[in-house]
Formats: structure tokens, C-alpha cells, sequence
């Protein structure tokens, strides 16, 4: 395997290796043990330690030249065969962190309609009739679920702001 | 209260109404390929809390438990997987539909999935009680180790990826640690921050870390889906019973794998499906022509993967341990409401959990009337493009994260978290051990640091009690067993 293969395959447990030094180092700030216990910074340091030497473990193996099988990671589909598309990502990143950031001033209702309208042409979907349609039906349907049947908090928003959210939940009855 | 009271419970509107919403969305769950089971059932989370712990748990279980079967229909119908579990029912499933018999394929589907949940739901009523009772037994070497056992038992059936998959546990045992220590009061991992004081809660991590993180790595992929094609016609036709009788041998050696596998702490459906299938393809009658279309494929998998439901529920009901990932968020869900599952849940809960019981037994034969006559429209929502579906996941998620605390750190915590489930999938690191990590982790450190204070830090307490000690054994075991497994997969690849 060439230098530069070896170097991305190693990253993940130079970074594990490096977060947990850092973690360590931060586990000295804890109190000290009372006599006769093992205090508080055992546990967090043990796991430290497991992850830092589980990392040198696979950082010299791979420096030994090993190659990692390939296996499939649990939990998510494998569609290997599309190609990344690093700006749609960054675009749906951004635009996530947008989301949070705006979601305490809007409030949950108009910020989510605002994300789901974006996050569809970000994501490529271009029948603007439905997408507008499924964004605004969609996002009465959750808040109408969530807010009238579960009877869930959710952030109204700061002035303006929640005197639109009151009133366009108010038209179909939810509050 | 036993059975009978819980079946009279399960017929109460609001039971109901959970019941069928849950065999409902759990079957749409499983046809969606973009949404997988975990996912599903922590996006259903949020609608439960304010509900009663009886009908949430009932609404959970029910979707865990028909997730496990919807996804069939579209890996027989058009060669897409609903779910990781249905990988093994293209070989057979699909090919018997291309063959011409698609309606075939999907009621051997309904029966191996009813079969095989009634069974285990059998057993997971006759084992729990007394497991528990045993339970009730354990000091806390006992349950460190059980929880140990559980936590290595994520990592060793990580399918070879062994340091990953440890390497992930550690980060989940670390987010666990962040805020005040319970046995020492200490703040851990706070950074001066009042909101990281209380912790972080697992769910925000749980969220984060599958749920927008695959969102994340779908955008990456530009939401590419397999094209889809469908093959023959969408209804289903029952086997015979003279059919049936043919394979109640492979029906009977798949439900016992699924509901032991099922039982093991880490292992799921997913595993339960493949072990099942593996074994009938080497040991089966039909071994040489599985992978040609034969129903011994399909009753093989669909069985233990529906029995695992059942198996699953043991561990978590009895003693507290998730047998499962979708277990594991139901453990989330009993701990929001404040019930920690384990032994004394007999005696404080004994209701809800005949209710649940019922409710399982009820859910399948809910599951089987729905699959059998609405498949036709279940498949329908194959047409929701990628884009549409993952953009209500993130809203969904954001309302999961929002509700906990009222506080948008956590929204923030979300996010973080997804970013980190997307690195961790990009670079082939399992998520589960860090979110059983999460859960767990808290309960093993309780556990290991009272068992340490009450026997004046001696580690050997862990190795000398007949329990602990037999469970540690079984723990080093999977360990080693699962070091040889990835050294097999590094050898072979």
C-alpha cells in the first residue's frame, strides 16, 4: 500500500490517538481519589487508554504495511457505487447549522418549513410544486402531531416571529 | 396480573391505537431502504413522552417488532432491502420472484415472520419471569459483568472490524462521562459549561449519531438509489400446510437461532438473519440449491429475524440489558419515563409488562392481516424520493433533540453528533458500540465502582463469584472469538 493510502487509512487512529491524549491531560484537572477508592478520573481513564491503545495497535500495523478488510459499516446502507458530492454535503452542512442557529428566533414551525424547502433543492429534487406542497402540508402534518397530540414544547420563536407562528398554527386549529 | 390481564389491557383504545400505528409505521419503516429499523424507532421516540410508559413501550415494540418484516417486500419485489436484514432475501426471495412466483415468495415471508414471532414470543414470555428471578440474585460484580458482556458482544460481532469497533465503544463510555459522576460527585469533562453539568443525554446522541449522520452520508451520496424494477405482480399467496409441514424443521432451527441470538447482548436481527441463513446454506436439506429460489431461503432468514424481537425483549425486560439496537432505545425509552428495566420491574410494573407481552403476540397476527392484504400500497412509498424522506428526518430528529431538555445546546449536541455518526461511517467505524456505549456505559461504571468500594478494590471479585465470574469467562471468549473472526476477515481479504 503507497505512503499516501497508509497516511488516510491511519487518520481515524491519529486522531483517536491525539483525542485521547488530550482527554487524558484533561482527566489530571479531576479531584484526586479519597483513600481507599479508585476516584472519578479511573473509568473515563480507562476508556481513554482502550482507545489510545487500540489506535497504536492499528497505527503500527498499518505502518507495517496490513491492509484494513473491507468490511461494511453497521446501521447504514452500503451504496458505495455513487460518487461523494463534497459541495452538496458542505451546501446541506451549512445549511443544518443555519437551521439551529435560526430555529430559537423563528421558531420550530417557520425555520423547519425555511430547512425543508432547502434541504430538497440542496438534495436535488427539482418538482417545485411538490417540494413546495410536502414542505408546507409536511410541516403542518409534524406540527399538528407534535404539538396538539404529543403535546410537545417546541420553540415559538422571538418577536415577529411567534405572532406568525401563533397565528398560521392558530388557522388550523392547533396552539 | 399474568397473560389473560395483559391481553384485556392491550384491547384499551389508546393500547390499541398504539398497536396498530406501530405495526403500521414499522411496516413502512422496513419497505423505506433509506430509514433503517433503530432509526425509525428513535424517530418514533419523541411522540412518546408525554405518553403513558405502557403505550409507548407498546407502540415501540410494535414497530421493532413488524420493521422486521416489511423490508422484505421490496428485496423480493424489486432486489432493494428494506433493511440490512433483508440482504439474505434477494438470494432466494427475489430470484423466486423473478422466477414467476413473487406472491409465493412474500407468503412464505408472512409465515416464516409469524412463525417464528409466535414462537419466540413463547418463549420470551416463559423465559423472562424466571431470568429475572434469577436477576434478583446478582450483586454488582454480577452486573458489571453482564453489562461487560454486553458492551464485547456489540465489538465482537462487528464483523472483523474489531478495533473500530472499540475504538467507538470508548468514545460512547466517554460522551457517558461527561457532567457529574455519580459515585463521586465530581465534574467530569464539563469545561466550565452549567449545560454539560447534567450530561449528555444518550438520545441526543442516538439522533444525532444515526439519524442525521446517515442523512448526512446520503446528501455525500446525492441520495443515489438502486433503480428500482419491479418483478411480477404485488399480492400474496399462503403456502399450503402440507408446504408448511415440509419445512417446520427449518422453521423450528431458525425461530431457536433467532431467539438465542436474539437473547445475545449486541446481536440482532441483522445477525440473527444472516447466522440463520448461513447455516441452512451449509447444513440444510436444501443446501445445494439455496441461492436458486428455494423457500428454505426465505423462511430461514425472515424467521430469525422475527424470532430475535422476542429474544431481545428477555434480556432487556429481565435484566435491563438491550439485546438489541432497537432495544437498546427502548431502554431509552422506559429510563425517560423514569422505569429502569430488570428484575424488580416484575413486581413494580407487572401490568405493563403482560401488557407488552400481549401486545407482541396481538402485534403479529396484526402484522401478518396488514402484510398479507396491503402490500400493494405499503410499496407505494417507494415513490418518496430520497431528498423529501431525509429532509423530514432531520426535522423529526431536531424534535427529538429540542424535547429532552427544552434547550437548543442539545440541538447543537445533535449536530455535532451527526457530524461525527457521518465521519465515523465514512471512515467505517461502527455506530452502535457508541451509543450502547452511551447507554451502557453509565451503568457499568455504577456497577464496577460499587462492586470495587464494597469489596475493598479487589478485582478479583469479578472472576470469583460463580456468576461474574462464569459471565466473564463468556466474555473473553466472545473477545478472543472475535479477534480470530477479524484476523479471518483481514486474512481472506
Amino acid at each position: 500500500m503507497p505512503g499516501g493510502g497508509r497516511l488516510r487509512e491511519a487518520t481515524p487512529y491519529l486522531s483517536a490517538l491525539a483525542v485521547g491524549g488530550g482527554l487524558f491531560v484533561v482527566t489530571l484537572g479531576f479531584p484526586p481519589p479519597r483513600p481507599g477508592t479508585l476516584g472519578p478520573a479511573f473509568w473515563p481513564r480507562a476508556a481513554i487508554l482502550l482507545m489510545m491503545i487500540v489506535s497504536l495497535v492499528e497505527i503500527v500495523r498499518i505502518a507495517a504495511g496490513a491492509a484494513r478488510p473491507a468490511t461494511a459499516a453497521s446501521g447504514t446502507e452500503d451504496d458505495g457505487e455513487a460518487p461523494r458530492q463534497p459541495w452538496r454535503l458542505a451546501a446541506g452542512g451549512v445549511l443544518v447549522a443555519c437551521y439551529a442557529a435560526s430555529i430559537t428566533t423563528l421558531g420550530y414551525v417557520l425555520a423547519s418549513t425555511l430547512f425543508l424547502i432547502a434541504f430538497m433543492y440542496i438534495g436535488g429534487y427539482r418538482r417545485h410544486l411538490v417540494l413546495w406542497a410536502a414542505s408546507l402540508i409536511g410541516m403542518l402534518a409534524i406540527a399538528f402531531v407534535f404539538l396538539k397530540v404529543a403535546y410537545v414544547s417546541l420553540p415559538r420563536g422571538s418577536p415577529p416571529f411567534d405572532g406568525w407562528t401563533q397565528r398560521l398554527l392558530g388557522l388550523f386549529g392547533i396552539n | 396480573m399474568h397473560l389473560g390481564g395483559g391481553f384485556v389491557a392491550c384491547f384499551t383504545p389508546l393500547n390499541l391505537a398504539m398497536l396498530a400505528v406501530g405495526i403500521i409505521v414499522g411496516l413502512l419503516i422496513g419497505v423505506l431502504p433509506g430509514l433503517t429499523l433503530v432509526m425509525g424507532v428513535i424517530l418514533a421516540l419523541p411522540f412518546t413522552y408525554k405518553m403513558d410508559i405502557t403505550p409507548a413501550i407498546v407502540l415501540l415494540t410494535a414497530m421493532y417488532l413488524s420493521g422486521t418484516y416489511g423490508g422484505a417486500f421490496t428485496a423480493i419485489l424489486f432486489k432493494v432491502p428494506g433493511e440490512p436484514i433483508d440482504v439474505p432475501m434477494l438470494w432466494d426471495g427475489y430470484t423466486m420472484a423473478r422466477n414467476g412466483a413473487p406472491a409465493k415468495a412474500l407468503g412464505w415471508t408472512l409465515v416464516a415472520a409469524l412463525a417464528g414471532g409466535l414462537l419466540s414470543a413463547i418463549v420470551m414470555v416463559l423465559l423472562t419471569a424466571p431470568l429475572a428471578q434469577l436477576a434478583l440474585k446478582f450483586d454488582t460484580p454480577d452486573k458489571f459483568a453482564i453489562i461487560l458482556f454486553g458492551l464485547c458482544s456489540v465489538v465482537a460481532l462487528a464483523q472483523g472490524a474489531l478495533a473500530p469497533a472499540l475504538i467507538s465503544l470508548s468514545f460512547g463510555l466517554l460522551i457517558a462521562c461527561v457532567g457529574t459522576d455519580e459515585t463521586f460527585g465530581a465534574a467530569r469533562f464539563t469545561f466550565g459549561l452549567p449545560i454539560l453539568a447534567d450530561g449528555i443525554e444518550f438520545l441526543v446522541v442516538m439522533v444525532g449519531a444515526f439519524g442525521v449522520g446517515e442523512v448526512l452520508g446520503r446528501l455525500d451520496r446525492g441520495f443515489k438509489s438502486a433503480q428500482i424494477e419491479q418483478v411480477g405482480g404485488i399480492g400474496t399467496e399462503l403456502p399450503t400446510v402440507a408446504e408448511i409441514a415440509g419445512l417446520k424443521g427449518v422453521l423450528l432451527r431458525s425461530t431457536v437461532l433467532g431467539n438465542i441470538i436474539g437473547i445475545v447482548p449486541g446481536a440482532g436481527a441483522t445477525v440473527a438473519s444472516f447466522i440463520s441463513y448461513g447455516v441452512e446454506a451449509q447444513y440444510g436439506r436444501q443446501r445445494a440449491r439455496m441461492g436458486k429460489g428455494v423457500a428454505e431461503g426465505i423462511v430461514a432468514p425472515q424467521a430469525a429475524a422475527t424470532a430475535s424481537v422476542g429474544g431481545a425483549l428477555v434480556p432487556l425486560l429481565s435484566i435491563g440489558l438491550p439485546g438489541s439496537g432497537a432495544t437498546a432505545v427502548i431502554l431509552a425509552a422506559f429510563m425517560l419515563k423514569g422505569v429502569q428495566p430488570g428484575p424488580q420491574i416484575f413486581a413494580t410494573q407487572t401490568a405493563m409488562v403482560y401488557t407488552i407481552f400481549a401486545s407482541v403476540f396481538l402485534g403479529l397476527f396484526l402484522m401478518a392481516l396488514i402484510g398479507y392484504f396491503a402490500v400493494r400500497p405499503l410499496v407505494r412509498i417507494l415513490d418518496f424520493p430520497e431528498a423529501v424522506v431525509s429532509a423530514f428526518i432531520v426535522i423529526i430528529c431536531t424534535v427529538g433533540a429540542l424535547s429532552i431538555r427544552n434547550n437548543v445546546v442539545d440541538l447543537w449536541l445533535m449536530i455535532a453528533f451527526g457530524g461525527l455518526g457521518y465521519l465515523l461511517d465514512r471512515f467505517r467505524f461502527p455506530i452502535a458500540p457508541l451509543v450502547l456505549g452511551c447507554i451502557l456505559g453509565p451503568l457499568a461504571e455504577e456497577s464496577f465502582m460499587n462492586a470495587m468500594i464494597s469489596n475493598n478494590n479487589d478485582v478479583t471479585v469479578f472472576f470469583t463469584r460463580p456468576i461474574a465470574g462464569t459471565v466473564m469467562l463468556l466474555t473473553v471468549v466472545t473477545l478472543v472469538l472475535g479477534i480470530i473472526a477479524a484476523r479471518r476477515v483481514r486474512a481472506t481479504s
